[in-house]
Order: structure tokens, then C-alpha cells, then sequence
């Protein structure tokens, strides 16, 4: 049962000066499971994915990756140890053709000692960056700039430069935001391809119906706590989660 | 206006000394897009670490330009170790500050000369014979070569794509497992070694160099050869060099407003053309490409 738990949270709290974003939000997320995060605007998904990742200190509390603790370590470091994170907003590098986002992480295993003086001009490195290109659907663009992309191509690109970091687990941020409702469930199809190849996916998402439909598990953020977690036709029939999206009244009349 | 080999091989030596420092700044600003507008106090530092080895310490030239790379590196080390925590902004303002805290270190302390300078730099010897003007050219050049070689070999490396990444963001650069830090001080570092090669150069072909021969508005110049030239290619700092060595000497009325016309290049180039006459996607740049090819192609004879 514990060796299931690829990665946890403990009474995660963060503080931003008076704001507090997060209060004791312990979550496990299961191997080989899609994880659904769901939670109004500000209710500090995104702040829980920072603190994962390790752009951000929690105030309090523990973040373990496979039961080792990756809390206070820096954002390179938790990216090498497996941890793949897409931005809410895509960003990527800009002026870099798509190939070259995509092997910029495949890089991870060479920039640590004194890796970097190597070439990366190598074909089986190129192969393997066509090869994450592909499975993405973005093999018509491999030479366009990143920063040229339309929305919906570059948050493919994130998740691309996700996967090309060979992560344990792959934390997606609203991955479908902005998109076309056709675009939309030809992402949702690949989360679940990627995840039926064995990738454990972390699911921030807004768009609740594509949330349910993909979630083995999931967690409702509130203010910075946990309103609740479940199945997720468990978790959407919860009176409070109700509540929390639709405004008291609703739940009640 | 006949021109003397001697001048032609000065012009030419100082061309080749510049290219590489600019070359340094295209690796830190271009590529790594960390700003460095005090490039020349690296050149100080290199100029200064070769002279007072071969003066004082009485080692060779060939020691001495190991000595000032060394030296320049890890300068440049300890301005990228500052850099970290700096936003853009203060960067630029830092970097200059820096140039004016080295040329005074070198004004008030005795061991560099102070205002009267180091005199006597002496020449480089290669099988016992002495490396003087057109021959000293032809050295200079060939480091511009090695150290452009180097500069074409880091970007096909992971170093290279990790610069490009830092310069393009750093939190996505950290996110795929790039420690920003490291690469930063190592892109100030890299630069700075480039500057302070082309100290070296400097120094021994002169003979003597003072504080002034560093002082911001050098700076200013190295930066202005690296924006001509286009911030992200190799031939452009080169290119670069050579135009802004070679306008006030050809437009001798230049001369007495460098300064101005560093600037005006500057400003001008960011407004019309910033990525430079041989940048990226310049015509230019382009078109001598084209011809290269034709030309290699009559060679090959395809
Ligand atoms: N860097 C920061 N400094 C100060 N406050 C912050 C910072 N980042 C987030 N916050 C605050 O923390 C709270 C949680 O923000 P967060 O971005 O995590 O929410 P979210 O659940 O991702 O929201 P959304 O659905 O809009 O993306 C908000 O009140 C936000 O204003
Ligand atoms: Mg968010």
C-alpha cells in the first residue's frame, strides 16, 4: 500500500506575506493513476504545483517523491528526479524551434557536473526528441519557433518538454484551458494515452466534466484546504463541493 | 593614401584582439542573454594578469595568456556569482559599476601600475624568435580563429542550448532540469575569458598598457562592435569589430566623437535592425551564405 504512493504531500500551508494560499493540504497521489485537482479561482492549485516542483518553500510541511523528501530542493534538481510540470500559461522558449524546447529536456540528464561540454547534435538524441514530438501531434511544426505556435499547439509543446524529462510523474496545469471544446478532447485522449503507457498524471483542471471523465481520484481545493476527495462521482455529488461552485443557495433550494 | 604595413598590421592586430572580446559578449549577452555592459574591465583584467605575470614574474607570453584567461574567468565567475540575485535592470547598472571598481583598483594600487601604468610588456617568442607586427597579426588572428572555433563548438553542446534556454526563461529553464545559477556564472565567466584573451593580445602589442585603456566607454565600444555585428553569430562580432575599428580611421573626423557615435550605433541598431547586420535573419547574412555555397559548390564541382 505505501509503495503505491508515488508522491505526497503533508500539511502543505504557504504563506504569500498575509495570504494564505495553502493550509494543510496533504494529498497521495496513487502510480499509475490520473489525480484530478479541482477548486474555484485562487483556491490554490497552482500554488500546490509550485510548491511540488519546487519553485516555492512551504511554510509548513512535507512534499515526498517515492518516499524520499524533495521539499526545499531546488526546481532542477526535483525535474531530474522525475517530477514533469506544464505551466498554466504556456512558456517555453520562445525563440527556440519545437525541437529544440524538446531537447533542451531531454538535456536534463547532461547539465548536472560537467555533462554540458558534451555535443547534442547526436541522432539517437534527435530520434528520441521526433519520437515525444509524435506522440504529441506536433510533427508538422518541428521547426517552427515556440513562441509562433498557436495556444493550443503550445501547450502541447508543454507537455512535450514534460515528457521529455522520462517523468515519474507528469503535472499538467489546466491543460486544456483555451482551447476549442474538439481540441479539448483530442488532449483529454492523450492524457489518457500517456497514462495507459504507465505515466502517473497529476490533473489540474477547470473544466470539471473533462476533470470527472479523466480522474481515477480527486481532490477539491477551497481557500487553500481540502474541501474534499474521492471518486469522482463522489466528489461531485458532495453537497460542499456543490456549494463551493455554485454558491450556497444553490445546494440548498 | 598609401598605408604603411605597420599601421595595416596594427589596425588589423587591434580588430583581432576586439573580435574576441566582443565574440566573449555575444556568448553572455546573445546567447545567455546576460547582460554585460562592462566587458572591457575583463579585458582589464586579462591585459593586467599578462603583463604583471611576464614583468614581474618574468614567465613567458604563453604562460601568460593561460594566466589571463584563468584570471578573467573566474572575475567573470565572481560578477556572475553577483548576478544571480539581480534583476535585469540593476545587472546592467552592476556590470558597469564593476568596470569602474576594477579600473580604480588598478588607479590606486601600486602592484598595477596605478596612473603611470606597466611598461616594458615584452613580446611573445616562438623558437626563440620574437613575435612582432605582421607576425604578431597572424598570432592574433589565429587565437580569434581558435576562440571562434570554441565559440561554434559550444553551441552544438548541451552548455549551448542551455544558454539559449536561461536567455529565453529561466523558471521553464529550471523546469527541465537546468541549474540557472551554474549556467549564469558560467556564462559571465566564459565572456569575461574571451575579454581577457583579447587583454593579452593587447597588452603584449603595445608594451605598456595603463588604467584608462579599460574604462567604461571601452566597454561601450565592445558592445556597440557585438550589436553591429548581430548579438547571435560569430562572424558578426568580427565583422563588427572591424567596422567600428575602422570608421574613425577611414573618417578621421570620427575620431574626436567615438564616444557619440558608439552610441548613436547603438541606439540606432536596436531601433532599426536589433539583430544586427549579420544577425540571424539579416539579408546580408543570407546572401553571403548563398555566395559561400555557390563558391564551395564551383570548388566541389557540383
Ligand atoms: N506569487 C504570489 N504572491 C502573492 N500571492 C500569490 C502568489 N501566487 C499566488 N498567490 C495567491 O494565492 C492564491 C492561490 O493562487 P493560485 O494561483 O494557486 O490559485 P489557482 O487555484 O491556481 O487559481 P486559478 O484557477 O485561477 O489558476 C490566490 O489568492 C493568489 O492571489
Ligand atoms: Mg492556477
Amino acid at each position: 500500500m505505501i509503495n503505491n504512493i508515488i508522491l505526497e504531500t503533508r500539511n502543505i500551508t504557504k504563506y504569500f506575506g498575509g495570504i494564505r494560499a495553502l493550509n494543510n493540504v496533504s494529498i497521495k497521489i496513487r502510480k499509475g493513476s490520473i489525480t484530478g485537482i479541482i477548486g474555484p479561482n485562487g483556491a490554490g492549485k497552482t500554488t500546490l504545483f509550485r510548491v511540488i516542483a519546487g519553485f516555492l518553500k512551504p511554510t509548513k510541511g512535507e512534499v515526498l517523491l517515492e518516499s524520499k523528501r524533495i521539499d526545499g530542493k531546488p526546481p532542477h534538481i526535483v525535474a531530474s528526479m522525475g517530477v514533469g510540470f506544464t505551466f498554466q500559461v504556456p512558456q517555453g522558449f520562445p525563440s527556440l524551434s519545437v525541437l529544440d524546447n524538446v531537447i533542451a529536456a531531454i538535456g536534463w540528464r547532461f547539465y548536472r557536473g560537467m555533462g554540458f561540454i558534451k555535443r547534442r547534435t547526436k541522432s539517437d538524441i534527435i530520434g528520441e526528441a521526433y519520437k515525444i514530438i509524435k506522440k504529441v501531434g506536433l510533427e508538422d511544426y518541428v521547426e517552427r519557433k515556440a513562441g509562433e505556435l498557436p495556444l493550443g499547439l503550445q501547450k502541447r509543446l508543454e507537455i512535450a518538454r514534460a515528457l521529455a524529462l522520462d517523468p515519474k510523474i507528469l503535472m499538467l496545469d489546466e491543460p486544456v484551458a483555451g482551447m476549442s471544446a474538439e481540441e479539448a478532447m483530442e488532449l483529454a485522449g492523450l492524457v489518457r494515452e500517456l497514462n495507459r503507457g504507465g505515466l502517473t498524471v497529476m490533473l489540474i483542471e477547470h473544466n470539471v466534466p473533462i476533470a470527472v471523465e479523466l480522474s481515477d481520484y480527486m481532490y477539491v481545493l477551497h481557500y487553500g484546504e481540502v474541501l474534499a476527495e474521492g471518486k469522482p462521482e463522489e466528489v461531485t455529488s458532495d453537497r460542499r463541493v456543490i456549494e463551493a461552485y455554485l454558491g450556497a443557495g444553490y445546494a440548498s433550494g | 593614401m598609401p598605408i604603411s604595413t605597420g599601421y595595416a598590421a596594427t589596425l588589423l592586430t587591434v580588430i583581432a584582439a576586439y573580435g574576441i572580446a566582443a565574440l566573449g559578449l555575444n556568448i553572455t549577452m546573445g546567447r545567455a542573454g546576460q547582460v554585460n555592459l562592462g566587458q572591457a574591465a575583463f579585458v582589464g583584467v586579462g591585459a593586467m594578469a599578462s603583463a604583471i605575470a611576464t614583468v614581474r614574474y618574468s614567465l613567458s607570453f604563453w604562460e601568460a595568456i593561460i594566466i589571463a584567461a584563468l584570471a578573467s574567468f573566474l572575475a567573470g565567475a565572481a560578477l556572475g556569482v553577483v548576478s544571480i540575485r539581480l534583476r535585469e535592470d540593476f545587472l546592467a547598472i552592476t556590470t558597469i559599476g564593476f568596470n569602474f571598481i576594477v579600473v580604480y583598483v588598478f588607479l590606486y594600487y601600486k602592484f598595477f601600475g596605478g596612473s603611470y601604468g606597466i611598461i616594458g610588456i615584452p613580446k611573445p617568442t616562438l623558437l626563440g624568435m620574437r613575435i612582432t607586427g605582421f607576425a604578431y597579426t597572424i598570432m592574433s588572428w589565429t587565437i580569434l580563429l581558435l576562440l571562434a572555433a570554441l565559440a561554434l563548438y559550444i553551441d552544438k553542446t548541451w552548455l549551448g542550448l542551455a544558454f539559449e534556454a536561461l536567455r529565453d526563461n529561466e523558471e521553464v529553464a529550471e523546469s527541465v532540469g537546468i541549474d540557472v545559477r551554474k549556467y549564469k556564472i558560467l556564462a559571465f565567466a566564459i565572456g569575461a575569458m574571451y575579454g581577457g584573451v583579447a587583454g593579452s593580445i593587447l597588452a603584449h602589442f603595445k608594451g605598456y598598457i595603463v588604467y584608462s585603456d579599460f574604462a567604461f566607454p571601452y566597454s561601450i565600444m565592445i558592445l556597440s562592435m557585438s550589436i553591429v555585428g548581430g548579438m547571435d553569430t560569430i562572424v558578426g562580432a568580427i565583422v563588427g569589430s572591424a567596422m567600428i575599428i575602422l570608421l574613425p580611421e577611414i573618417f578621421r573626423p570620427l575620431m574626436e566623437y567615438r564616444m557619440i557615435m558608439y552610441t548613436a550605433i547603438i541606439v540606432l541598431m536596436l531601433y532599426f535592425k536589433p539583430e544586427g547586420l549579420l544577425g540571424r535573419e539579416s539579408k546580408w547574412l543570407i546572401s553571403l551564405r548563398r555566395i559561400l555555397r555557390a563558391w564551395s559548390g564551383g570548388i566541389r564541382g557540383d
